[in-house]
């Protein structure tokens, strides 16, 4: 599969690609995917965005040296003012240093469960729609079975059944459930998308041309397929990043995601929801960091869709 | 002599099953040699390109079913072959341009990039002397400044072009055979013309044997050595090209000829009716008795209802599938066809 694996790579990876492959013009997919992108501002705000989120999730204290589970009641509810610049929660949290320790769990939940939805979608709906017949049939059956859990009754019992309800969890432990759940209720999805793309893919002159000149399967997928079909991919990835925060966000609300100690956007934005009429501050300012962390990369996304679709220039 | 370079031997393709089973192929048989130019003949759905398909090993199984016959590559069996030996064959020893260039080349990729791909994984080339056979490939086919058209995408190339480039590509490993299937139906006249006359010069150059499919009688008029005519899955009629247009043996490509509108036709006053062959072709999953073609053959007799002519030699190298086919060749194609060709 070494030949699928670039296939994942501006999902993820497309902003520290930065090693000059654009300077030759060699004709290759990625190479002039690379230079098209150099030369788009929506790609390098996205970026900034995106490096700034980054910064705040692996170096918190750069930003913040408030310990965010410091919590003082007799603040409770406080104003924005110069000691906690955004205020305080209901528990007298400092909302701003909970919203960037917030930053990590949030976008690490968001990129491992698109990442694992697309890829594990992507190579199931690739190989459904290039096998075709049985083995088509085979793993969209599997795939209905998981798709037809409604998400919240299938979040709630794989979590309940991991763990025992109010049970004090790791925070690895905690987070690697919640992708998991997300991945597998999710994954179908992007199979879909993928099989579909792969289906027509597959029926194009270009592959049996392919074919017709000797490439064996694996160039025929990996060459000819695969590229063609990543655009909708893509695009679903960086939706679902939004979605998936918000999944999570949910999970957590119903007390079987994330929780103290762990803090996320979401958990601040399910706390926030008790008393969001006496302190709004506590659900702005969490939701804040989520519609601009959710914008850059659906930015990202569309700017990383138009640089690999030539049809599109 | 030597076995020839490629031979189909009664070649039997059905698609699909039970009372739907379509017989595609009913018995193709024909052969290449080197360098000479075949052209098969037919309407749509006469199995041409099935018949191109199978021979290239590309025919998507299922819904195709390869029933019998073979297909013989310099005398080796290729049907039963392992699929690898197949696969390394292809591009290699035979290749094949379709007719939609512009949907047989990948979007995603440059045409230099695509051509280059052959260089890179089939002759281990570094990806700069690959790009720069794929440039002197496209000067090959007399594409203009090659070296800048090498970075461009299909969709900015022009049909003609596009065709080219794809000839480029089928070439690059340099092939023995090529099949060319329709390459000039989506192309206008003039480009037609341009690209048979460089498929036919790079033939000579490289002493290929070279399949012309097409429907197009004025295509295959210049180039084309020998004619094969298809009808319903069968060949009606197999020639070299100068006995087929003096002397064509079989109603249906009598009916192919006439169905040409002619420039001399005018002199007969506007609007001077086509004259198209009645009917349509057999479905395939219900061919007629007797000879196929009968329903629309504007000769058909008692026994031509009844029994499947065989094709069977007529004459040095000219054999036809028709009842009748020593008098229709006799004819001449400019006479008016009656029916006592048949009755005398």
């Amino acid at each position: 599969m070494t030949e699928t694996a670039p296939g994942v790579r501006p999902a993820g990876a497309a902003a520290p690609e930065g090693t000059g492959a654009g300077t030759e013009h060699t004709g290759g997919l990625w190479a002039d995917g690379w230079a098209q992108l150099r030369r788009r501002p929506l790609f390098w705000i996205a970026s900034a965005l995106i490096g700034v989120l980054l910064l705040m999730a692996l170096f918190p204290s750069l930003f913040t040296s408030v310990d965010p589970q410091a919590a003082d009641l007799a603040l409770s509810g406080a104003d924005p003012s110069p000691d906690a610049i955004f205020g305080r929660d209901l528990q007298g949290h400092d909302i701003y240093a909970r919203a960037i320790h917030g930053a990590a769990p949030t976008l690490t939940v968001g990129l491992l469960a698109s990442l694992g939805t697309v890829v594990l979608g992507s190579l199931a709906g690739l190989a459904a729609g290039y096998v075709g017949g049985w083995g088509d049939s085979l793993i969209s059956r599997f795939a209905e079975v998981f798709a037809g859990l409604p998400f919240i009754l299938g979040g709630i019992v794989i979590l309940t059944t991991f763990n025992k309800p109010g049970q004090i969890v790791g925070e690895v432990r905690i987070i690697t459930q919640v992708v998991l759940t997300i991945v597998v209720l999710s994954w179908p999805l992007a199979m879909r998308i993928m099989r579909a793309a792969a289906l027509e893919a597959t029926q194009q002159d270009y592959v049996k041309a392919a074919r017709a000149l000797g490439a064996g399967p694996w160039r025929i997928v990996g060459r000819h397929i695969l590229p063609n079909t990543l655009a909708p991919v893509l695009v679903f990835a960086t939706i679902q990043f939004g979605v998936f925060i918000g999944a999570e966000a949910t999970l957590s609300f119903l007390g079987i995601g994330l929780r103290d100690p762990v803090v996320s956007w979401g958990v601040m934005i399910s706390e926030a929801q008790e008393r969001v009429a006496d302190i709004p501050q506590a659900l702005f300012f969490p939701a804040a960091f989520l519609v601009v962390a959710v914008l850059a990369f659906v930015m990202l996304g569309d700017a990383v869709r138009d640089a690999f679709d030539p049809r599109g220039r | 002599m030597a076995a020839p370079l490629l031979e189909v031997d009664d070649l039997r393709v059905e698609f699909g099953t039970g009372p739907e089973t379509a017989s595609v192929l009913n018995g193709v048989s024909y052969h290449v040699d080197e360098g000479e130019t075949l052209a098969v003949l037919g309407e749509s759905g006469s199995g041409k390109s099935v018949t191109a398909q199978t021979v290239m090993g590309i025919l998507d199984t299922p819904p195709g079913r390869i029933t019998g016959g073979a297909v013989r590559f310099r005398g080796e069996e290729l049907l039963g072959a392992a699929p690898e030996r197949r696969r390394l064959l292809r591009g290699e020893s035979m290749a094949m341009i379709f007719q939609d260039a512009l949907s047989a080349l990948n979007p995603v990729y440059t045409v230099g990039f695509q051509i280059a791909e052959q260089f890179r994984f089939r002759r281990g080339m570094s990806r700069r002397d690959a790009m720069a056979r794929a440039v002197e490939m496209l000067d090959l086919v007399r594409i203009p400044s090659a070296a800048q058209r090498v970075k461009e995408y299909p969709h900015q190339f022009s049909g003609g072009m596009r065709q080219r480039a794809m000839i480029a590509m089928s070439l690059a490993l340099d092939p023995e055979l090529l099949i060319a299937d329709e390459p000039t139906t989506a192309l206008d006249v003039t480009v037609q013309a341009q690209i048979m006359e460089l498929l036919d010069e790079l033939r000579r150059e490289r002493g290929m044997g070279l399949i012309l499919i097409t429907h197009d009688l004025g295509v295959v008029a210049e180039v084309a050595d020998r004619i094969a005519v298809m009808y319903a899955g069968r060949i009606v009629e197999q020639t070299d090209a100068a006995s087929l247009y003096a002397h064509p043996a079989h109603p249906y490509t009598r009916g192919l000829m006439d169905s040409v509108p002619r420039v001399d036709d005018l002199g007969r006053g506007a609007g001077a009716p086509l004259r198209p062959i009645p009917g349509l072709p057999p479905s395939l999953s219900a061919i007629p008795n007797g000879c196929p073609f009968h329903p629309r053959c504007a000769y058909a007799v008692d026994v031509c209802t009844d029994e499947v002519p065989p094709l069977r030699e007529i004459g040095a190298g000219h054999r036809a599938a028709c009842h009748f086919a020593e008098r229709f060749a006799a004819e001449g194609p400019d006479r008016p066809a009656t029916q006592e060709v048949i009755s005398r």
